[in-house]
């Protein structure tokens, strides 16, 4: 038979990665882009003497992928050409300026504002006696404090520089995390690492993914397509057999050692363990799997199906109860989903899957 | 390397045999740690509110300073914890430092208490928020979340520690029961974190 008629296996299997780069592509833009509405306003009790009252708030649409740090200049700007009376103002150090939401939860420096409004929706869903609208998102409400920052609860430093390095440590940690070094990070040239921030801080996707891509796997190679034994020289073959930023273009999500993922219960404690994303009988773990086994209580495993009986010789196992959704980047996530897959498409900037529970009501 | 069950585990040998060290427990199994407060001295005399305060008071002669004013000025509370880290699988050093008033202290402030041991070393650099060594890829020190208190509490980057006790455990004697090396992994640990913290 000519080999005109029948692709090869090597051009299947690098149509079958083509597809998966478009995958793993689109969910990070979709990712990057996303946007949360924020309202700040200044404390009342704190505006400076002469300043124009009812103009103190401010409206922004903020990436989710951003820092607070990264805001304050702006909204400084506005206050001080809009709100704040000049001689007032002078005294005014923007180091001691710190945030809390509406209900008084303390606002960290240096968690993402996606994860800080997550948290938040899932909080005030606690708390409201109606469901939360899925339809359209409900501007979060800031209190912007500019004296007495709570030094016991909050970082000593709210300055950029302190962020950066807040987000350079977890990107380094979520490498490790994934392969049990840091290789790849410290393989990165001095202005590639910083690059990365600059990318977040110019919300510039193409400038950081030319270099987070050389950390972050693709969710090529699922589980019942990936080869046993990869040849040598082939894409999927074992990490650090080669080059480290060349190869770590093309590994697989399905190669890594855990997923770099924590868990946020509502009000509650961060919970980080490991997560590989094959489990030991060789299928992929999912959430369910991961949250089940950590959250017993929320993710019960399934009842086994009853005994057949005369009137229903094929027993189903009853449906699982839920009593818990997940959120990730502000979307609900179905139980199955694969943690290899959303380690690689819907991670956050720092590396980290951040997963969101909320409980159902 | 530690799961969570065996740092629990080594957590409550340890503290059997040191009784300074306290285990506390958490809502979720794993996320308990072990405590201990101590107490150090400023190591010279840094330009602090208190000390300024002080230095007012006599010069305008409204008070009698006391020895014991004097030294509670210069004296700094220390809480330490021997808490879980995930992404590294061991044990790591978190500690937070209040002056008397019970204000949390400056990085470049602990630095001058008697609870560090050695004077920086040459090429160290320090800022507001961490200490850095150029050879290291991640701080020496820094801030981070507590992993079960979640506030900002100082800690020990643990990423060299597995190396670096496990060197030390190579000397240690094999026929070890499974408690008694936990303690040595423990009391290795220790020592090597004061190399640089008086623990």
């Amino acid at each position: 038979m000519s080999n005109y008629n029948r692709p090869s296996q090597s051009t299947l299997r690098a149509e079958k990665d083509r597809n998966a780069d478009y995958n793993t592509s689109l969910f990070r833009r979709m990712s990057w882009e996303g946007t949360v509405p924020l309202e700040i306003r200044v404390d009342p009790k704190e505006l400076p003497a002469n300043s124009d009252r009812g103009l103190e708030c401010y409206f922004i649409q903020a990436p989710r992928i951003s820092y607070l740090p990264l805001l304050v200049p702006e909204i400084k700007r506005f206050l001080m050409d809009v709100v704040f009376d000049e001689t007032a103002a002078k005294s005014l150090k923007d180091e001691d300026w710190w945030f809390e939401s509406e209900e008084g939860t303390l606002l960290k420096w240096h968690w993402s504002i996606g994860l800080l409004y997550d948290n938040h929706t899932i909080s005030t869903s606690l708390r409201s006696p109606n469901p939360p609208s899925t339809s359209m998102s409900v501007p979060m409400r800031l209190i912007l404090h500019l004296a007495a920052p709570p030094n016991d609860k909050l970082f000593l430093s709210s300055t950029i520089e302190a962020c950066k390095q807040a987000f350079m440590n977890q990107l380094k940690e979520a490498d490790f995390v994934r392969w049990g070094n840091t290789r790849r990070m410290v393989g990165l040239r001095k202005v590639d690492q910083d690059g990365l921030w600059e990318g977040i801080k110019d919300h510039n996707f193409d400038d950081f993914w030319r270099v987070a891509s050389k950390l972050t796997p693709i969710a090529s190679g699922t589980p019942s397509s990936r080869p046993t034994s990869p040849p040598p020289g082939s894409a999927l073959s074992r990490p650090g057999t080669s080059d480290p930023t060349t190869q770590s273009d093309r590994d697989s999500a399905y190669s890594m050692r855990n997923v770099p993922i924590r868990m946020y219960l509502p009000d509650g404690p961060v919970l980080q363990e490991l997560a590989p994303p094959i489990l030991e009988d060789g299928m992929p773990n999912t959430l369910r799997d991961f949250i089940s086994k950590h959250l017993q209580l929320l993710f019960p495993d399934r009842p086994p199906p009853p005994p057949p009986s005369r009137l229903n010789p094929n027993p189903q196992a009853p449906p699982p109860l839920e009593h818990a959704y997940i959120l990730i980047q502000g979307v609900v996530c179905p139980p199955e989903a694969e943690l290899g897959w959303l380690g690689a498409c819907l991670v956050g900037a720092d590396g980290w899957l951040n997963i969101c529970v909320g409980i159902t009501r | 390397m530690f799961t969570r069950d065996q740092f629990e585990r080594a957590c409550q040998v340890f503290a059997k045999k040191h009784s300074q060290w306290k285990w506390a427990s958490a809502r979720n199994p794993g996320y308990g740690y072990l405590m201990r407060t101590t107490t150090h001295m400023r190591k010279s005399f840094v330009q602090t509110d208190e000390l300024a305060e002080l230095v007012e008071d006599l010069e305008e002669g409204v008070e009698v300073i006391t020895s014991a004013d004097l030294a509670s000025s210069l004296t700094v509370n220390v809480v330490e914890n021997i808490v879980y880290c995930a992404s590294f699988s061991v044990p790591a050093f978190y500690f937070a430092v209040h002056n008397s008033s019970g204000a949390p202290l400056p990085l470049n402030e602990i630095i001058q208490t008697s609870f560090f041991k050695i004077s920086l070393p040459k090429d160290a650099t320090s800022n507001d928020f961490a200490l850095t060594v150029p050879s290291g890829s991640f701080p020496l020190l820094s801030q981070g979340d507590h992993p079960t208190l979640g506030a900002p509490w100082w800690y020990f980057h643990p990423c060299e520690t597995d190396k670096a006790v496990g060197e030390f455990m190579k000397e240690e004697d094999q026929a070890l029961c499974e408690d008694e090396r936990l303690i040595r992994w423990m009391e290795i640990w220790l020592m090597i974190v004061g190399n640089v913290l008086n623990v």
